[in-house]
């Protein structure tokens, strides 16, 4: 699987550096411009397009037709889905540092120490709602492939990014300091529901002809 | 034991059904595999890598089951070409080189920059700028770099040059001078597998209408030139095939029942099949 993960990393060097540099700009045009009330936005798009990462890998897997020559390596198809899935992972927790560091630092060193549990929950959240997302689609799009299933991505993105936001604008109104609690109760129910589509992936892959 | 070993294959597509498949490729042989466009020999290649699911009948291939759930390590000793590269475009040499040394255990990265060499594929180059045979060359290259036992090619020699598809063809006799290394090789240049096949098999419209020794078919089979009155008197089981022609009937028969006073040549392989396939 490292071959794997190494060529997917290849990938994204390739193809996806433009998106990391734009997070990085999002997240410094927030800070620079010194624009707390849109750090909502800043943070919605690194951590979507982070979570998008694998889809388009798909995307770009079928138009290489290397699902066709990686089927002829001695790699079982359970590896081809799980590194999918582990590129999410890191994606989307390196999108996290990408937002968190800069914003949590420069919060502290302006005076506004109050103001980092709340980013820090949307972020929670926004994150949260990217891996649902994800964790939904992937089984989609192993079992119709990326054009059928892109379209309906986005929508679905769309709609669990708005509800996210006003989700995190409800819970800094109406909860106290610490929503430790209601955010790792949905970090774990996250993480459940990304193994259980994990295992789905690999049950639709394993059936699928070359 | 065989490197392959196919009984009653059959996989349906639609309208195209690979009907009752059955093939044995000793160990040690290099069995070439001719069809016209459709014949069936990638959707064969596929089976017997299990990429594609059969509907019935059995694949062994290297004494192993191919839906076995080792099978994957079984590939450890299977070089494949596809007739489509399939690898990332913006990947170059040293990359390549990389990955398939963290998916190959056996992987060689002097032997892979040997082949380069002798194929000369350039090593800076990024894929998606290579012409057509020099994507086929890489495929031999990586395919060739691990050790395998057998080989498993589909239409490895499309692309290239006369010159550079003599000198794959003798690296692939190489590979069989070891007696346990064993080559599949789907083409639709015969003459490059006339030149190394011991065993030929032709696919037409998913059956398996010969699968015999080369020399074999050299021994059994004769061409003939003769009028037509000569040729329809002989058995109709004696005629593989035969072409009216402005200098009279072109046959493809069998060697006992040539007549006496007719000139006869040795078989052309191509012709061979299309005739078998015509009628």
């Amino acid at each position: 699987m490292k071959g794997l993960l190494i060529k997917e990393f290849y990938v994204i060097k390739k193809y996806f550096r433009f998106v990391f540099i734009m997070s990085a700009a999002f997240i410094a045009f927030a800070i620079l411009g010194n624009n707390l009330s849109n750090i909502g936005f800043a943070l919605t798009y690194p951590i979507m397009i982070g979570s998008l990462l694998p889809i388009s890998l798909l995307s770009y897997d079928e138009n290489f037709k290397w699902n066709t020559y990686a089927a002829a390596l001695p790699v079982p198809k359970k590896s081809h889905v799980t590194v999918k899935y582990l590129v999410e992972i890191i994606c989307t927790a390196a999108m996290l540092a990408l937002c968190t560091i800069p914003i949590v630092i420069y919060l502290s060193i302006s005076g506004n120490s109050a103001s980092v549990a709340p980013v820090l929950i949307q972020i929670s959240v926004r994150a949260v709602a990217a891996v649902i997302s994800t964790a939904i689609f992937m089984p989609i799009v192993f079992k119709f492939g990326s054009q059928k299933a892109r379209l309906m991505y986005i929508l679905l993105v769309a709609i669990i990014m708005s509800v996210s936001v006003g989700l995190s604008s409800d819970f800094i109104k109406t909860i106290s300091f610490e929503p430790r609690t209601a955010v790792l109760t949905a970090v774990i129910l996250t993480a459940v529901l990304y193994v259980i589509s994990w295992r789905i992936s690999i049950k639709i892959y394993e059936k699928r002809d070359m | 034991m065989n490197a392959i070993e196919i009984k009653n294959l059959t996989k349906s597509y639609g309208s195209f059904t690979l009907d009752g498949l059955n093939l044995a490729l000793p160990t040690g042989c290099i069995m070439g595999l001719i069809g016209e466009n459709g014949a069936g020999k990638s959707t064969t290649i596929k089976l017997i890598l299990n990429m594609i699911h059969r509907e019935s009948g059995s694949i062994t291939v290297l004494g192993h089951d191919n839906t076995s759930c080792n099978f994957d390590k079984v590939k450890e000793d299977i070089g494949v070409v596809l007739d489509e590269p399939g690898l990332p475009p913006m990947l170059k040499a040293s990359e390549i080189d990389r990955i398939m040394k963290n998916i190959y255990k056996n992987w060689s990265s002097h032997d892979f920059k040997s082949y380069l060499d002798k194929l000369s594929v350039p090593r800076n180059k990024p894929f998606k700028d290579f012409s057509r045979g020099m994507q086929m060359k890489m495929g031999i290259a990586i395919a060739l770099s691990h050790g395998p036992k057998l080989l498993i090619l589909d239409e490895a020699t499309s692309g290239l040059d006369p010159v550079i598809r003599d000198e794959v063809i003798n690296l692939f006799g190489e590979f069989t001078r070891d007696e346990n290394h064993s080559v599949l090789i789907s083409s639709h240049i015969i003459s490059d597998l006339e030149k190394i096949c011991d065993y030929v098999a032709f696919l037409h419209n998913g059956k398996l209408i010969l699968c015999e020794e080369m020399n074999l078919l050299y021994e059994e089979y004769c061409m003939a030139m003769a009028s037509s009155d000569i040729i329809n008197s002989l058995p109709s089981s004696a005629v593989i095939g035969k072409r009216e022609t402005q200098y009279g009937t072109e046959a493809i028969i069998k060697r006992g029942y040539a007549p006496s006073g007719i000139k006869t040549t040795p078989i052309d392989i191509e012709k061979l099949f299309i005739f078998m396939s015509r009628s």
